[in-house]
């Protein structure tokens, strides 16, 4: 993991890629639901009852374009909403956002789909594709801790229905952005 | 990467605007009792655990290093080689691997479709140091000493 700027003061940032296909075995794949959470090596997940802090854990593919129809910020001029970001990197380097999680995600899965699953839609997952990683965790233990970085999803095989992709939102309300494939 | 914007920032800002963590360990040694009691009872932005020396020095390395690897890329690649084969290329030679530790497929009763199969997968391990502690907290453990 290579080490990285942290947000908190006893965090630990790190950028890392997971292995190609290693979510669906080596088979295209469309991710119906997932949640990022940390475990230890017995599989118990990692906590803040157990000193682990998750600040925020962030994932993309790089491998394929973000094109995100929804503005971030709760703002009048979409000139100024920081979703900038998401119209210009799709033009310059392709970053979907897959999925991502903070202390306060709770149990709960990020859904590319309805809630019903009905609606046709998930987030495409190439067997050739990369998902990046951005950590940024805290110890509150002063000894060393080894966590594993757990994805726990639900996918079908192949590609299927519309490609979605994940993004935030403000709470007090967003805009929907012109996107030109 | 908008959070890796803001960290940039947020850490170019606290080096620009604290001195150098020696020089902060340096003041907190100084430091009268009721000025760390007022610390914590208004405590202080959290200092980044480096100085301004160690930033830039280690954004040149950066800076240097990866134009060695888009310019190794530029090198080998054709024109009219898409940017997604590019990136493809110089991610792993930027970013470490985080091996797969397991991955099992659950018999999940809860699934979002019908059709869907649940599974879980670790990666890592992520080692996570003990030893990260940062001058509010020293400031803390030192006001506790002098008691």
């Amino acid at each position: 993991m290579s080490e990285l700027i942290s947000l908190d003061p006893r965090g630990q940032g790190k950028f890392s890629i997971l292995p190609k296909g290693s979510l669906c075995n080596l088979k295209d794949c469309t991710i119906i639901s997932v949640r990022l959470s940390l475990s230890y090596e017995d599989g118990s997940e990692a906590t803040p009852e157990t000193g682990v802090y998750i600040h925020h854990l962030l994932s993309f593919n790089p491998s394929r374009p973000s094109i995100n129809a929804i503005g971030l910020c709760d703002v009048k001029d979409p000139a100024t909403d920081i979703g900038f970001f998401n119209k210009l990197l799709p033009i310059n380097l392709p970053l979907a956002p897959f999925t991502g999680r903070g202390e306060d995600g709770g149990p709960v899965s990020a859904v590319f789909t309805s809630d019903d699953g009905k609606y046709g839609s998930g987030f495409h997952l190439g067997n050739d594709d990369y998902i990046v990683v951005q950590s940024d965790l805290v110890n509150y233990n002063n000894v060393t801790q080894n966590v594993y970085l757990t994805f726990d999803y639900e996918y079908v095989d192949g590609f299927q229905g519309v490609s979605a992709i994940g993004t935030l939102l403000s709470v007090t309300g967003t805009f929907a952005l012109l996107v030109k494939k | 990467m908008k959070s890796l914007a803001f960290a940039l920032l947020a850490v170019a800002a606290n080096a620009a605007a604290l001195p150098d963590q020696r020089d902060t360990e340096q003041q907190s040694a100084q430091l009268t009792e009721q000025q760390l009691l007022r610390q914590l009872t208004d405590p202080p932005a959290p200092v980044a655990p480096w100085g301004v020396t160690d930033l830039i020095s280690g954004a040149y390395q950066a800076y240097q290093y990866l134009s060695k690897v888009l310019a190794d890329a530029a090198t080998e690649f054709k024109s009219g080689t898409s940017i997604e084969q590019v990136v493809d290329h110089v991610i792993p030679k930027i970013l470490p691997e985080a091996k797969l530790f397991h991955r099992e497929v659950l018999e999940a009763e809860k699934k979002v479709r019908a059709d869907g199969k649940r599974a879980k997968a670790l990666f890592g391990p992520f080692v996570l140091s003990g030893k990260n502690v940062s001058a509010y907290i020293r400031s803390c453990e030192l006001y506790q000493l002098l008691k």
